[in-house]
């Protein structure tokens, strides 16, 4: 026997049209199983009104306040673990480079000594550019523009140290516990 | 449902902590209601409600205030208790296995009592029938009186997809009903039977 259209038709929550309503009933009258699926769905429609709503157990408000704090605990740590496997990773990639310049030291001194006096010979020389360029523009502005300007820097870097201090006050979350 | 201020969950946002312990003492008992319907079991859900407590705590930021708060903060606690019975699915739990919930507020006389404890082992024991999304879907239909569309948005799935889904539930409640009703028949039919016969 087909139930198909019938078993939706007595589970639906829309109303019935009269010709389905009259084909349902036929089908209920020589169908046992569809006949016992309407009066056990009522049931257990009952069975879930009647029912109170589960609650929990007094102060889960302050079991959730130590959840937390243990919680923000275990971030603080995943958080430093992190930070420290990166500094490691870092660390050991340098490592790694200082052994092999170290080994390209051994194998050939001389080389070495000369890479590193033409890297400082090349640092000099752009201190001593950048030297002429002041000297040349210092006489085209007065002193007191030199004062306002590192005044000036000055007070942006206090400035900047005490917005970052305060954002830092204001935007870390206090503890709970 | 209840229906927070949307000044206390910008609050919320804004990382003040006084304002989000606000909001759990709001929404605890429907949160851990829908656990314990999930997962039946009261320590599992008191588990799973602080979980999910702790999860918008971590992701409050992401909640679009177009949204309803309820339906978001539900749709995170049901989708941690099917994730949940998922793992435990090969666990076999019968009808007797399921412990008591306290009962809360009322002093109920013993029967009252008995009653309401084998009320709520069978809703608990109906509902272990279903998989855990269609389990996800009734208690949201049936609980919380959420619409067609709040259950596919907070499980993600298309409205057509939960019409049939809870057709198939229903199905499926009442013929493990049935079930029992029978069963429940048979064994007081033998209790009353005479041991000679």
């Amino acid at each position: 026997m087909n139930h198909l259209p019938y078993k939706e038709w007595l589970l639906s929550e829309a109303s019935l049209s009269t010709e389905q309503n009259n084909a349902l009933q036929e089908h209920l009258r020589s169908c046992e199983t569809c006949r016992q699926i309407e009066p056990a769905w009522a049931d257990v429609q009952v069975l879930f009104k009647k029912i109170p709503s589960a609650e929990p157990l007094t102060g889960f408000t302050m079991r959730w306040q130590t959840q937390l704090a243990k919680h923000r605990l275990k971030k603080q740590r995943k958080l430093a673990w992190l930070i420290l496997s990166i500094i490691a990773g870092i660390a050991a990639i340098l490592i790694t480079l200082l052994g092999l310049h170290f080994i390209d030291a051994v194998n050939s001194p001389g080389n070495l000594i000369l890479l590193w006096i033409s890297r400082l010979t090349g640092l000099l020389s752009i201190y001593l550019r950048l030297e002429n360029f002041v000297n040349s523009i210092s006489v085209y502005i007065p002193s007191i523009s030199w004062l306002l300007m590192i005044f000036g820097t000055g007070i942006i870097s206090f400035m900047s140290v005490l917005w970052l201090a305060t954002y830092r006050k204001l935007t870390v979350v206090r503890r709970l516990v | 449902m209840i229906n927070l201020e949307p000044e206390v969950i910008s609050q919320a946002q804004r990382g003040d902590t006084e304002a989000f312990t606000q909001m759990v003492e709001a929404y605890q008992r429907p949160v851990f209601n829908l656990c314990y319907r999930m997962l039946g079991d009261p320590e599992d859900a008191e588990d799973a409600a602080q979980e999910t407590f702790l999860r918008v705590y971590d992701h409050l930021k992401r909640y679009d205030q177009e949204r309803s708060f309820s339906t978001w903060l539900l749709s995170i606690a049901a989708h941690y208790c099917i994730d949940q019975l998922r793992k435990r699915r090969l666990t076999f739990i019968s009808m007797d296995t399921y412990p008591n919930l306290p009962i809360p507020d009322a002093k109920p006389g013993p029967e009252a009592s008995f009653h309401l404890h084998e009320d709520q082992r069978r809703v608990q024991s109906l509902l272990s029938s279903l998989n855990p999304q269609d389990r996800a879907a009734v208690v949201m239909y049936y609980w919380y009186d959420f619409s067609y569309e709040e259950i596919a948005g907070s499980l993600n799935l298309s409205v057509s997809a939960i019409k049939s889904r809870l057709h198939r539930a229903r199905l499926s409640l009442a013929q493990t009903w049935t079930e029992q009703e029978a069963k429940k028949y048979s064994a007081e039919r033998k209790r009353h039977e005479s041991p000679a016969i």
